[in-house]
């Protein structure tokens, strides 16, 4: 009777992630310091911000919808994709298809282009669910690789005529429509951050019910997985359908903000790039997906802001992966905590002990 | 292609399409491969249709590729790890 000894392990191996699973709401200080810290995003950095932050910070809060989505595939499934940038291109150019194309209120468009973005991006994923590790990632690069090569031939729509609606001759073009509620920088900015924490909530939701419990079931061992009774390819590309969705709507919320889409601003080393900032944000932990975004697009902006040349970010980025990949698989969002609680303790071993408020926790 | 920083760096994207064709095993594979991807990516100048989307011809070969090899089996790296 192996058969029912394996399942039982392979049981208990998902019960054993269910736990850590369920772990993280019953801590009310993390709670509540998300929503202390949703609500001054949301309504006091606004008015914090000059517009110049307000547009990289609009930009962080799109691809903190990437970078989720990538984080799920690679920390929670275990599927490494070096193409999300293409994803995100498709549902970029998808919506300011559907933008010109139509008068559809804007949340509509942003959920059809997720919706369109998610078909491809499974399409995608169907030949890939039979490659692993390395292949599978590089497989991702090459269809990257291939759609940027499309795109730029194609380009982004711009309000002209045909399928493409490229208009060629680049005169009177009109901007990419923004919802009628959020038409300002500001407002658009926090139309953004409450797309994306809806996304978050989405991710959440799916990690602390079946699919979660499937995924991280798959992550440790497939052929357990497959033993306990999980329907391992279904669920894999339930993870890509996922993350594809997601990257669909960032997209369409990307093709908002930018007003005009260009193809030479789309290239295939974004793609390499975010998997360098999700590795070191950290996969493990949705914290790693706001990390990553805010290295990816903020950083450039504050460099550019001192002057300084924002293509170092390409070797702070190759260090950093190297970094993740030797001394802490679990990036940023683990790492710096975890220093934090190192340094308190080590400053409390050396200046005896002081009150225990001076030392306020990370 | 333009010399600047970027392109160059990147550059190792189209090259690992001839690896990749090789299943990253074989230096003499590469090397067929590569120059097959070259001159393909060269023959279809000419046609109209297809001129502006020549620069494709390395992820297509390597995806056909790669999906022709895992036609049967789960295609991993060799020691059967994740990589």
């Amino acid at each position: 009777m192996t058969g029912v000894e394996t399942t039982g392990s392979a049981a208990a191996a998902v019960a054993g992630q269910r736990l850590p699973l369920l772990r993280r709401p019953q801590r009310p200080v993390h709670l509540s310091v998300t929503v202390i810290l949703v609500l001054f995003i949301l309504f006091a950095l606004p008015q914090l911000m000059s517009l110049y932050y307000t547009g990289y910070m609009t930009l962080v809060a799109i691809y903190s919808i990437v970078t989720l989505g990538l984080g799920l595939l690679v920390g929670r499934v275990g599927l490494y994709s070096l193409g999300q940038g293409a994803i995100l291109q498709i549902g970029a150019w998808t919506a300011a298809r559907l933008l010109f194309a139509t008068a559809q209120p804007f949340p509509l468009v942003i959920i059809e282009a997720g919706l369109v973005t998610m078909l491809i991006g499974t399409l995608i994923g169907l030949p890939a669910i039979r490659l692993r590790g390395l292949y599978l990632a590089l497989i991702t690069l090459m269809f990257a690789g291939a759609i940027t090569v499309v795109l730029a031939t194609v380009n982004f729509p711009n309000g002209g005529r045909g399928f493409t609606g490229y208009n060629g001759n680049q005169v009177h073009i009109p901007p990419i429509r923004r919802p009628s509620i959020a038409g300002t920088d500001a407002a658009y900015f926090r139309y953004a951050v409450v797309v994306a924490l809806l996304m978050f909530v989405l991710v959440y939701v799916h990690l602390r019910t079946r699919p979660g419990r499937a995924w991280a079931a798959i992550r440790q061992s497939e052929p357990s997985a497959l033993a306990s009774g999980i329907n391992a390819t279904f669920y894999k590309l339930w993870a890509w359908a996922l993350a594809s969705f997601i990257t669909g709507i960032a997209g369409g919320v990307l093709a908002g903000n930018a007003h005009y889409l260009y193809s030479v601003n789309f290239t295939t080393q974004d793609s390499i790039i975010l998997l360098a900032v999700a590795l070191m944000g950290g996969v493990y932990n949705l914290w790693g997906a706001v990390i990553a975004a805010l290295l990816m697009q903020l950083l450039p902006g504050v460099l550019q802001n001192l002057g300084v040349s924002y293509a170092w970010l390409t070797i702070l980025f190759g260090i950093g992966v190297l970094q993740v990949l030797t001394t802490a698989p679990a990036g940023l969002a683990d790492q710096v905590p975890r220093d934090l609680a190192r340094l308190g303790r080590f400053l409390r071993r050396r200046f005896g002990k002081p009150a225990p408020a001076a030392r306020s926790t990370p | 292609m333009q010399l600047d920083s970027t392109t160059l760096t990147f550059l190792v994207i189209s090259s690992l399409a001839a690896a990749l064709i090789a299943r990253l095993r074989s230096i003499a594979v590469t090397f067929v491969a590569a120059i097959v991807i070259g001159v393909i990516h060269d023959l279809l100048t000419p046609f109209t249709a297809l001129t502006n989307y020549r620069d494709m011809t390395p992820f297509v070969l390597a995806a056909i590729a790669l999906l022709w090899a895992s036609r049967h089996r789960t295609v991993m790296t060799r020691s059967g790890e994740e990589a």
